[in-house]
C-alpha cells in the first residue's frame, strides 16, 4: 500500500511543491535548533574537572605604586584569609572560573597552531578544586628556578601535542624561544564553565615567595554552611590587611549560576523561536490537508463504495502526508549534510549530525502525523452516497 | 467597488473560521517577534535615555597586547594609564571621560546582603552620558579629583537602602567604604553599558590611586564631539595617539591595539575576536536582516499554502465571476485586497502582543531595568514586514487562481 501510495504521490509531486519547500525549511531550522540542543548538551555534561562548591573568589585591585610590594602583600592577605576559623584553604589564581576574563596563547604542534588557555596558580589550589591527576605530579616548590618552565597540562592539549605517547617530563615549544616541561597531565579544568567548549589547557605554577608573580583573584574553600554573611567581616579584613586595594567578593557557586543562566537564555531565545514555527507549521499543514480532503470527497466516497474500509482511507490519507513528508526530508538532508562537511562548525560532528537528523525526522514525521489525523478522521466520514450525489 | 471588495474580503474571513484564525495566528506570532527584535536592536542601536547622545560619542572598551614573536596575547578592558595617555590630550572631542567598568560590590543593610554595580567615574562622565536626575545632583570636577567619598546611585539602589525616603545626604556602605550620597538618577537598562550602573563614586575616592599607573583592565573611556560629523576625525585623531603609545613594558609587550566605536560597531565587535580589523558592521547589518529574512521565510510560505487552498475552495465562485467577463486583474486585485486586509488585522493582534509581551518582559527584569520603546523606526519595520506579508503570500495564488480554467473551475476541479 505504501509504494502504491508513493508512487501517486511522487506523480503529484508539481502539485505538492509548496508544501515539500514549507516542511524542507521546516525540517532544516528544526534541525538546527535540535542540533544546537545537542551540542550544548555535550559541553554541558562533558566534565567540568573541578569542584565550586563552598569557594569564593576575592578578585582585587593592587595598588602597584610600589611594584615590589604586591606579592607581599598579596602573600600577607592570604596568609591572614587562611588563618580565618571559616577558611579552609586559599589560593591564588589568574581569573576565577566562570568568567570571560581569561588568559589565552598558541602552540606550535604537529596538529597545527593549538589555541590554549591557561592560567596560574599557587601549590595545592589543584587538589583543593578537587582537579583528577592522570599521569605525573602537580607542580609544587621542586619547580622553583628551573630554566625550563614548568606546567601541567591537559589531557586534550597532551593528545594534540604528544598523541598517545606518554608526556611527563618531555618538553614542547612554546612563544617561539621558549621551552616548557609537563610534569602532570589532568583531566580538565573549564575555566570558562559548562557551556565553552571543551578545549586545550595548562597551568602554570604561581611562586607566592616572587613578588613579581601575577594574579588577579585569591580564591578561599570556605566550611560547608558558612553563611553569605561572612563577606562582611571578610571585607574589614581585606580591608585592614590591604587598605589601598580594591576587593570584589563572590562565590564560585554565584559566577557558575549567572553562567549557567545566560547559557540558558541565549539557548531558550531560538527554542521558543521554533516552537513557534513547529506550530505555524503544523496549522499550516492540517488547514491545507483538511481542505484537500473536503475537495476529494467524490474520490473518498467512491474508495468506500469499492469496499475499503474507514481505516484504509484513514490510513491513505495519512500515509499521503509521510509521503509528502519523507520526501522534504531527504531534500532538507542534501541540504543541511553540506554543513559537516564542509565542516564550518567544529563542535558539528558526524555522530551529533546524524542523532540530530534522527531526533528531527522523527519530530517532523510525528508533527505530520498529528497534522494528517482529524483531516484523515473526516475522510472516513465520507459515505459512498456522498460520492454518487455529487454532481 | 473597493467598499464592495473590503465587504466581501470580511464576510469571506468569517465564513471559515479556522483558516482565518490559522493566517492570523501566523501573522501576528511573526509580527510580534520581529518588533520584540527590531525595538531591542533598535535600543541599544540608538539608545534612549543616559546614552542619548550615542550619535556624537566613540567608546573605546577594548584593547590587546602582543608579545614581540606575535604568539603571546592578552586581551581585556583597557587601564586607566593607557586611556589618560591616549584620549585625554585629544584635540578633537569636545568632553573626554575614563570610567571604571562595572564591577560588584555588596552591602548590608539589617544583615540582608544587597548586591550592586559601582562605577567609578570622571566629572565629564556626567556631561558625556544625559542622566536624569531624581534629585541631587552628580560631582563637580574638583570633588572627582579631591577623591571625597561622594556615590550618585540609581533610584532602585536608593529604594533598597532607603525605602521611599530622600536619600539626599545619607550614608551609604558598600564593598567596606562609607559615601554620601548627593545625586539620584533613573534606572539604566543594562543593555547601554557604558552608562548602566547602580553606583556611581568618584575616580579618586576613598584615596585610591592604584589603577593610575596600570595599562591595561578595568577602565572605559568615551570621547565625544560637539557635532556628529567630527567623528571620523575624531577617529583618526584616536588612532593616532594610539599608534604613538607605549606600553610601560615595550620590551615585553611591542603592539598595542584598541579603538574607538560607535554604538553600533560596539555591538558589532561583541560578535568578532579579533581586536585589530575593522568592526563587522556591514555584516553585522547583513546577518540582522538575513536572519530576519530567513526567520519570515517559513510563516510566509505557510500563508501562500493556506491561501492556495483557500482559492481552490472557492473555485466555483471564481468559475462564474470568469464566466461573467472579470478579468485576471480584477480577481487578482480582489484576492491581494482580502489577504492584505487580513495582513493588517493580524498586524494589528501580533502589535497588541508585542507590547503585551514587552510590558511582561520589563516587568519580569528578565533585562534590568530595561524599557521598551517603539520608534518610528521600529513602526516603519513593522509595517514594512506587514506589507511584505500580505503582498508575497497573496500574489502567487491570486496569479494562479487567475489562470484557473472556468470552465473546470465551475465544476469545482483544477
Amino acid at each position: 500500500m505504501f509504494a502504491h501510495i508513493f508512487k501517486m504521490m511522487w506523480q503529484r509531486k508539481r502539485a505538492n511543491s509548496m508544501i515539500i519547500i514549507e516542511i524542507v525549511v521546516a525540517f532544516i531550522v528544526l534541525l538546527a535548533v535540535v542540533a544546537f540542543a545537542r551540542v550544548s548538551y555535550q559541553t554541558y555534561n562533558a566534565p567540568l574537572g573541578f569542584e565550586f562548591k563552598n569557594t569564593w573568589s576575592i578578585q582585587f585591585e593592587p595598588d602597584i605604586e610600589e611594584r615590589t610590594k604586591i606579592g607581599t602583600t598579596a602573600k600577607q592577605t592570604l596568609q591572614v584569609l587562611s588563618q580565618l576559623p571559616e577558611v579552609v584553604d586559599a589560593h591564588t589564581m589568574y581569573f576565577p572560573p566562570f568568567t570571560e576574563a581569561r588568559s589565552s596563547t598558541t602552540i606550535d604542534s604537529k596538529n597545527g597552531e593549538l589555541f590554549v588557555l591557561s592560567t596560574s596558580v599557587s601549590d595545592g589550589a589543584q587538589q583543593a578544586m578537587g582537579m583528577k591527576l592522570l599521569a605525573g605530579r602537580w607542580l609544587n616548590e621542586s619547580d622553583n628556578g628551573q630554566t625550563i618552565t614548568s606546567v601541567v597540562i591537559n589531557k586534550m592539549l597532551k593528545d594534540n601535542i604528544f598523541g598517545e605517547e606518554n608526556a611527563v617530563n618531555q618538553v614542547f615549544d612554546y612563544e617561539g624561544d621558549e621551552k616548557l616541561r609537563v610534569v602532570g597531565v589532568f583531566e580538565d579544568f573549564r575555566q570558562m564553565g559548562e557551556f565553552s567548549p571543551v578545549g586545550n589547557y595548562m597551568m602554570f605554577r604561581t611562586d607566592l615567595d616572587n613578588p613579581k608573580s601575577f594574579y588577579r583573584s585569591i580564591n578561599i574553600w570556605v566550611k560547608p554552611g558558612t553563611s553569605r554573611s561572612f563577606e562582611e567581616k571578610l571585607q574589614k579584613i581585606l580591608h585592614q590587611s590591604a587598605p589601598n586595594w580594591q576587593f570584589e567578593v563572590t562565590t564560585w557557586q554565584q559566577l557558575r549560576d549567572e553562567h549557567i543562566s545566560n547559557g540558558m537564555v541565549a539557548r531558550m531565545i531560538p527554542t521558543v523561536i521554533a516552537l513557534f514555527l513547529m506550530l505555524m507549521v503544523a496549522f499550516g499543514l492540517l488547514g491545507v490537508l483538511w481542505q484537500n480532503v473536503t475537495r476529494r470527497t467524490q474520490e473518498l466516497g467512491l474508495r468506500r463504495a469499492m469496499g475499503a474500509t474507514a481505516t484504509m482511507v484513514q490510513m491513505q490519507i495519512i500515509f499521503e502526508l509521510l509521503v509528502v513528508t519523507l520526501m522534504a526530508i531527504v531534500i532538507g538532508f542534501l541540504i543541511a549534510i553540506q554543513i559537516p562537511i564542509s565542516g564550518v562548525i567544529e563542535e558539528l560532528t558526524w555522530s551529533i549530525f546524524f542523532q540530530s537528523v534522527g531526533i528531527s525526522t522523527v519530530i517532523i514525521m510525528l508533527l505530520s502525523v498529528a497534522c494528517a489525523y482529524y483531516p484523515s478522521l473526516i475522510a472516513t466520514r465520507y459515505l459512498p452516497a456522498d460520492a454518487l450525489h455529487y454532481e | 467597488m473597493l467598499r464592495v471588495y473590503i465587504l466581501l474580503a470580511l464576510k469571506v474571513l468569517q465564513r471559515r473560521k479556522f483558516y482565518t484564525f490559522i493566517s492570523l495566528f501566523c501573522i501576528s506570532v511573526t509580527l510580534m517577534v520581529i518588533l520584540l527584535v527590531t525595538s531591542l536592536v533598535e535600543n541599544i542601536i540608538h539608545p534612549p535615555g543616559a546614552e542619548r547622545n550615542s550619535e556624537r560619542f566613540l567608546a573605546i572598551e577594548k584593547m590587546s597586547i602582543t608579545a614581540a614573536n606575535g604568539r603571546s596575547n592578552q586581551r581585556e578592558q583597557p587601564g586607566y594609564q593607557f586611556l589618560n595617555a591616549v584620549i585625554k590630550p585629544m584635540e578633537t572631542p569636545e568632553l573626554t571621560s575614563i570610567f571604571s567598568t562595572r564591577s560588584q560590590v555588596a552591602g548590608f543593610r539589617n544583615g540582608k546582603r544587597i548586591k550592586s554595580q559601582l562605577k567609578r567615574t570622571d566629572s565629564q562622565y556626567w556631561k558625556i552620558l544625559q542622566f536624569d536626575f531624581i534629585e541631587g545632583r552628580p560631582f563637580s570636577e574638583t570633588e572627582a579629583k579631591q577623591g571625597q567619598n561622594l556615590a550618585v546611585i540609581s533610584e532602585d539602589t536608593a529604594r533598597q537602602y532607603f525605602d521611599e525616603s530622600s536619600a539626599l545626604g545619607k550614608s551609604l556602605t558598600v564593598g567596606g567604604e562609607s559615601y554620601q550620597v548627593i545625586g539620584v538618577v533613573e534606572n539604566v537598562s543594562v543593555l547601554h553599558w557604558n552608562a548602566s550602573s547602580d553606583i556611581w563614586i568618584p575616580l579618586f575616592a576613598n584615596d585610591s590611586t592604584a589603577f593610575t599607573q596600570q595599562a591595561m583592565g578595568g577602565f572605559m573611556g568615551l570621547i565625544m564631539a560637539e557635532e556628529a560629523e567630527q567623528i571620523p576625525a575624531m577617529k583618526s585623531e584616536f588612532n593616532k595617539r594610539l599608534a604613538a603609545y607605549k606600553h610601560p613594558d615595550p620590551k615585553r609587550w611591542p603592539t598595542v591595539v584598541s579603538s574607538a566605536n560607535s554604538k553600533f560597531e560596539q555591538v558589532a565587535r561583541l560578535f568578532h575576536k579579533d581586536m585589530d580589523t575593522q568592526p563587522k558592521t556591514k555584516e553585522l547589518a547583513i546577518g540582522i536582516i538575513v536572519t530576519m529574512v530567513l526567520f519570515m521565510l517559513l510563516p510566509t510560505i505557510n500563508l501562500i499554502n493556506l491561501n492556495i487552498s483557500r482559492i481552490l475552495e472557492r473555485s466555483s465562485e471564481i468559475g462564474v465571476r470568469k464566466s461573467f467577463g472579470a478579468r485576471s486583474s480584477h480577481l487578482i486585485t480582489q484576492f491581494l485586497l482580502e489577504n492584505i486586509i487580513l495582513t493588517c488585522i493580524g498586524g494589528v493582534i501580533g502589535f497588541s502582543l508585542a507590547l503585551l509581551s514587552m510590558y511582561f518582559i520589563s516587568v519580569s527584569g528578565i533585562v534590568p531595568f530595561h524599557s521598551f520603546e517603539i520608534n518610528f523606526r521600529v513602526l516603519a519595520a513593522a509595517v514594512s514586514v506587514i506589507l511584505f506579508f500580505g503582498i508575497l503570500s497573496g500574489v502567487y495564488p491570486a496569479w494562479k487562481m487567475s489562470r484557473m480554467n472556468p470552465i473546470k473551475a465551475l465544476k469545482g476541479a483544477i
